[in-house]
C-alpha cells in the first residue's frame, strides 16, 4: 500500500484539492444563492425537492470531470519520470503497482467528490434540510462510484495510451454517462441502424447518471435501488483488472 | 497463491456481474405504477366529462422506455415484453385485438421535456394517459364513424400525416391568420355570459370558416375534420383530466395554447379542443351519444341556430 499511499500524498502536494474546494464553493454558492436562479421554460426552478437533485447532478458532473483530470497523468507521469525503475526493480510486479497507482487515483477522486458532495450538504443545511445530513453519507458513497468509474476508466486508458487520445476517450466516455438519459431518448427518437449503435453503446458505457440520480433519490426519500451501485461497482473492477493485467511496454526495458 | 488471487478476482468479478444483472429493472418503475394507479383513481372525474363508457380500466396501459415495454394490464397483473412499436410515441395501439395504451416512460419524458426547455410531472403523465385511453375508446366503440372521416380522400396512405397540411398553410399566410382568428373567437366566446354574444360570436366564426376552408385543398379539409374530431376530443378529455388535478395546471398548460397557431396536426388540437368546451357552455351533456361522426362545429351552430 505504501505506492498507492506516497501517490496520493503527491497528488494532495499538487494542490489539486484547493481547485476542487474552490470549484465547489463556487457551485454552492451559485446554486444556492439567490443571485442566479435556474429556470426551465421560464419557470423558476424552485423547493428542495426540485433543486438537490439538480444541486446533486451538477456536483457529480463536475466531480466525474474532475476525477478523470486528477486520474489521467499519475501512470505517464511515472513513466516519464522514470520512477517505474525504482520500483520495479525492488521485485514490485507491474500488476501490484499499477493497481497501487489504480487505487491512488481512486482515493484522490473520491476525497475530491467529498469536497463536492460537502457544497451539496451546505446546500441542504442552508435549506433547512439538516436532519437529513446523515444520508449524504451513503449518498456520498453512491454517487462516489461514479467518479471511481471514471478514475479508473482514465487510469486504464492512461496505461495503455497518451494522455491526448485517453483524456478525448475517458472524456466522451465520461459526457455519455453523465447524459444517459439524453442517449437513451436519441435511441428511442432515431430508430433504424442509428438507434441499435445507441443502443449498443448504452449497453457498453458505464450510465454515471443512474448512480447520482440514486443518491440524489435518496437524499429526497425517494429510496433507491440497488443496480447502480452493482454496475458502478463492475465497472470499477473491470477498469481495475486491464490496469493490473495489461503489460505496459516500458516494464520491458 | 496467484491461484488463489486469480480465483478470488473472478469470483469478485462474478458476483458483481450476478448482482449488476439480477438487480436491474425487471418491472414496471415505481413512478410509472404510481403514473397509472393515479390515473386508474381518476375515474370519476372523466365519468364527469359524459362520454358513455370511456373507462381506463378496460385498456392495458403501456410505458415504453426505448427498450422494453411494461405492460400493465387490465387485470392489475404486469409484465416486460419487447416494444411493440419502435418510435418514441405515446399513441394507442392495436394488439391481438384490442387497443392498448402506449406512453414513453415519465422518466423519458421527463428529459425530453428538459431538452425542450419545460417539464413533465406527473400530471402530465396522467393527462397523457388518459388523453391515448381516449383514443382506445373512440378505436374500440367508433372505429367506422373514424375511418369514415376520411372517406372521399384522394391522399396516399403515406401522405396521410402533418406534411401535407404544413404544406398548404406554408403557402398560404391569409389562411393562416383566419385560422388564428377563429382560435381567438372560440376562446372569447366560452368565456361569455351572455348567450347572445356566443351567437354573434359563432356568426363570424362560421363566416370565417367558410373563407378559410375556401383557401385549402379537398384533401386537407379532409385531414382537418379528421384531426379536429379524433385529436380535438382526445385534447379536450386530456384538458380535463388536467383540471382535476390542478386548476391552475389547466390555466398555465392551456389557456395560452387554445389561441395560438401552431404547425402540423397540434393546432387542430387545440381547435378541436376549443370547440368541446364552447360545447360544454352550451350544454354540459353534449359528449353523452357523441359518436365522432360530425365536426363538433356543426353542433355547435345546431345548438346556437346559426
Amino acid at each position: 500500500m505504501m505506492i498507492a499511499v506516497t501517490a496520493l500524498r503527491e497528488k494532495i502536494r499538487k494542490k489539486i484539492f484547493i481547485a476542487v474546494t474552490v470549484i465547489s464553493a463556487l457551485l454552492t454558492l451559485l446554486l444556492s444563492t439567490g443571485s442566479t436562479t435556474l429556470t426551465i421554460g421560464g419557470e423558476p426552478l424552485t423547493g428542495y425537492n426540485i433543486m438537490m437533485p439538480v444541486v446533486m447532478t451538477v456536483m457529480h458532473a463536475v466531480s466525474c470531470i474532475m476525477a478523470m483530470v486528477i486520474s489521467l497523468g499519475t501512470i505517464p507521469a511515472e513513466y516519464e519520470r522514470r520512477t517505474h525503475h525504482l520500483i520495479l526493480t525492488r521485485g514490485v510486479s507491474q500488476a501490484r503497482y499499477h493497481g497501487e497507482l489504480t487505487l491512488a487515483n481512486v482515493g484522490a477522486s473520491l476525497i475530491s467528490h467529498g469536497i463536492f458532495m460537502a457544497g451539496a450538504a451546505v446546500y441542504m443545511v442552508s435549506q433547512g434540510h439538516g436532519r437529513e445530513l446523515p444520508m449524504m453519507l451513503p449518498a456520498y458513497m453512491i454517487s462516489g462510484l461514479g467518479a471511481a468509474v471514471v478514475s479508473t476508466l482514465s487510469t486504464a486508458l492512461s496505461a495503455v495510451m497518451g494522455r491526448l487520445p485517453a483524456g478525448l476517450i475517458a472524456g466522451t466516455v465520461t459526457l455519455a454517462g453523465i447524459f444517459a438519459p439524453l442517449l437513451e431518448l436519441a435511441k428511442s427518437m432515431a430508430g433504424g441502424l442509428a438507434g441499435k449503435l445507441l443502443g449498443v453503446m448504452l449497453f457498453l458505457l458505464p450510465d454515471l447518471n443512474s448512480m447520482q440520480s440514486a443518491a440524489a433519490k435518496l437524499l429526497t426519500g425517494k429510496g433507491s435501488g440497488l443496480h447502480p451501485v452493482f454496475t458502478g461497482m463492475f465497472y470499477i473492477y473491470l477498469f481495475a483488472m486491464f490496469v493490473m493485467i495489461y503489460k505496459r511496454k516500458a516494464d520491458k526495458e | 497463491m496467484k491461484l488463489i488471487n486469480m480465483m478470488v478476482s473472478g469470483i469478485t468479478g462474478i458476483a458483481l456481474l450476478t448482482g449488476s444483472i439480477a438487480t436491474a429493472a425487471n418491472g414496471i418503475s415505481d413512478e410509472d405504477m404510481a403514473c397509472c394507479k393515479k390515473a386508474l383513481s381518476m375515474q370519476s372525474d372523466a365519468d364527469d366529462i359524459g362520454f358513455e363508457g370511456f373507462r381506463l380500466a378496460d385498456c392495458d396501459v403501456v410505458f415504453n422506455d426505448g427498450r422494453h415495454d411494461y405492460v400493465v394490464h387490465t387485470d392489475g397483473s404486469s409484465e416486460k415484453r419487447s416494444p411493440v412499436i419502435s418510435t418514441f410515441a405515446a399513441t394507442a395501439y392495436e394488439n391481438d385485438g384490442s387497443f392498448e395504451v402506449i406512453v414513453p416512460t415519465k422518466a423519458s419524458m421527463g428529459t425530453l421535456a428538459v431538452m425542450m426547455g419545460g417539464e413533465w410531472d406527473e400530471a402530465h403523465q396522467v393527462s397523457t394517459i388518459w388523453h391515448e385511453a381516449f383514443h382506445c375508446f373512440q378505436l374500440t366503440n367508433f372505429r367506422g364513424n373514424i375511418e369514415g372521416l376520411t372517406n372521399g380522400h384522394t391522399f396516399s396512405k403515406e401522405d396521410f400525416s402533418e406534411k401535407l397540411i404544413n404544406d398548404e398553410y406554408a403557402k398560404n399566410e391569409k389562411a393562416k391568420q383566419l385560422f388564428t382568428k377563429q382560435l381567438e373567437i372560440l376562446d372569447k366566446a366560452r368565456r361569455e355570459e351572455d348567450i347572445d354574444n356566443i351567437r354573434e360570436d359563432m356568426l363570424k366564426y362560421k363566416q370565417l370558416d367558410t373563407e378559410r376552408r375556401e383557401l385549402i385543398s379537398g384533401d386537407a379539409e379532409i385531414l382537418e375534420d379528421y384531426y379536429t374530431i379524433v385529436e380535438g376530443t382526445a385534447f379536450y378529455v386530456e384538458m380535463m383530466m388536467t383540471e382535476a388535478q390542478s386548476e391552475e395546471n389547466f390555466v398555465k398548460e392551456y389557456d395560452s395554447r387554445l389561441t395560438v397557431f401552431a404547425e402540423g396536426s397540434s393546432k387542430y388540437y387545440s381547435l378541436g379542443g376549443a370547440q368541446c368546451l364552447l360545447l360544454d357552455r352550451l350544454d354540459s351533456e353534449w359528449e353523452a351519444g357523441y359518436d365522432f361522426s360530425v365536426p363538433m362545429s356543426e353542433l355547435i351552430y345546431e345548438k346556437l341556430g346559426v
